[in-house]
């Protein structure tokens, strides 16, 4: 990258990701890019981050602020499809951002940086997850929670889930059940196939981030997750026979 | 492309994980096999109810929950209030207050003893040589034999 200088035309200390798209378009010509092309937006995000970053080190506050604000829904969205239960993941996922704080300065910039967040992320999930489970509580439970919960919404209220004597038009309801049940069956599911359904299907991650993630490699990440997918998509054939 | 090969690469195939070579073949296989077509469907089907999940919203107040967490957990307060409400750690509070003790130890009690117990009997403090003068005799044994 070129140089970690503002250009005069961006404001130096912008706090939200811009959603204006032209302001560094104009110091082009003074700002040397290595291509002396306009930066991507992909481009500049990053330069941002990694300025938000370096005043995280700091001990910055605002920037800390910036961080929890950009990161926190998919950091709690991870977290929460993880577990399943949503008070477990708010506590989690508040949990993750202190860690972050505290060890901003272990962070080197060797990998991006929502790379590492992320990676602070699942090992919170599964410290979690073995700290439940040495309390007794099984590990499909809390999911399972969800799952019931969204069924009832789904159904309504006298309609055992899947009886599917009387069709229901309402294609809500029904887009509810199915996102119970696959909820559900994520529940069942081994935690290290779980997690890779919520980074790659719900999360949208590429197997790239997942393997600087999770620590897998791609061909390990590919097979499991296929496996995964077989389950799931067995207990949807299973509900709609 | 056999079935059990082309079985394997449905995820790929939906991934786009799959070379050109490899869609073509695969493609020519789910023609003339039914279950594999329909096996696409299902699992494609399945990504789409994943990807459909409405993402989860964490608290209004999450924010202030880490911020608070944050305060908690750090032994000292000193970096994290740097520049606002700038807080000092404990353990200088404790030290500077051990030390003013300490002082205040020397200064009324042990001194004033070093310098007074040479000059007992003509000390004019009352305070500063009454307890170290001897109880009279006469007083407790009175009490003890009425
Ligand atoms: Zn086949």
């Amino acid at each position: 990258m070129s140089s970690a200088k503002d250009p005069p035309s961006a404001s130096p200390d912008q706090d939200a990701p811009s959603p204006k798209g032209e302001a560094l378009t104009d110091a082009d010509q003074d700002a040397p890019s290595p291509k002396g092309e306009a930066l991507t937006d992909a481009e500049r995000a990053k330069l941002q981050e990694r300025r938000l970053v370096r005043r995280l080190r700091r001990g910055d506050q605002r920037a800390f602020a910036t961080i929890v604000r950009t990161y926190q829904q998919r950091v709690f969205n991870i977290v929460f499809r993880f577990l399943g239960n949503r008070e477990e993941a708010e506590d989690v996922a508040q949990d993750v951002f202190v860690t972050v704080y505290q060890n901003a300065q272990n962070f080197r910039g060797d990998s991006k940086f929502s790379t590492w967040l992320y990676r602070v992320t699942v090992n919170h999930c599964k410290n979690r997850l073995k700290y439940l489970k040495r309390r007794g509580r099984h590990m499909g439970r809390p999911l399972d929670e969800v799952a019931e919960h969204l069924m009832a919404q789904g159904s309504g209220e006298t309609q055992p889930a899947f009886h599917a004597a009387i069709p229901r038009p309402d294609e809500l309801a029904q887009g509810r059940q199915l996102e119970a049940l696959i909820l559900r069956e994520m529940g069942k599911m081994d935690e290290d196939h779980r997690l890779l359904v919520v980074l790659r299907d719900i999360q949208g991650m590429s197997y790239q981030e997942m393997a600087d993630v999770t620590g897998l490699n791609v061909g390990t990440i590919k097979s499991r997750l296929h496996r995964a997918r077989l389950a799931l998509k067995e207990a949807l054939a299973r509900h709609m026979r | 492309m056999d079935h059990q090969r082309a079985q394997d690469l449905l995820s790929d195939y939906l991934d786009g994980e799959l070379s050109d070579e490899s869609i073509s073949e695969l493609e020519q296989h789910l023609e003339s096999c039914d279950e594999c077509q329909s096996e696409l469907e299902s699992l494609g089907d399945t990504l789409s109810v994943l990807k459909g999940l409405k993402p989860a919203d964490p608290s209004p107040d999450f924010l202030q929950q880490v911020t608070k967490k944050v305060r908690r957990r750090s032994k000292s307060a000193f970096d994290f209030n740097f520049g606002l409400d700038r807080k000092i750690p404990f353990e200088a509070v404790s030290m500077i207050l051990l030390g003013i003790l300490l002082a205040l130890y020397l200064i009324l009690v042990v001194l004033p003893k070093e310098q007074v117990d040479p000059a007992a009997p003509t000390s004019t403090r009352p305070d500063a040589g009454a307890p170290m003068k001897p109880v009279p005799p006469g007083s407790g044994s009175q009490t003890m034999t009425p």
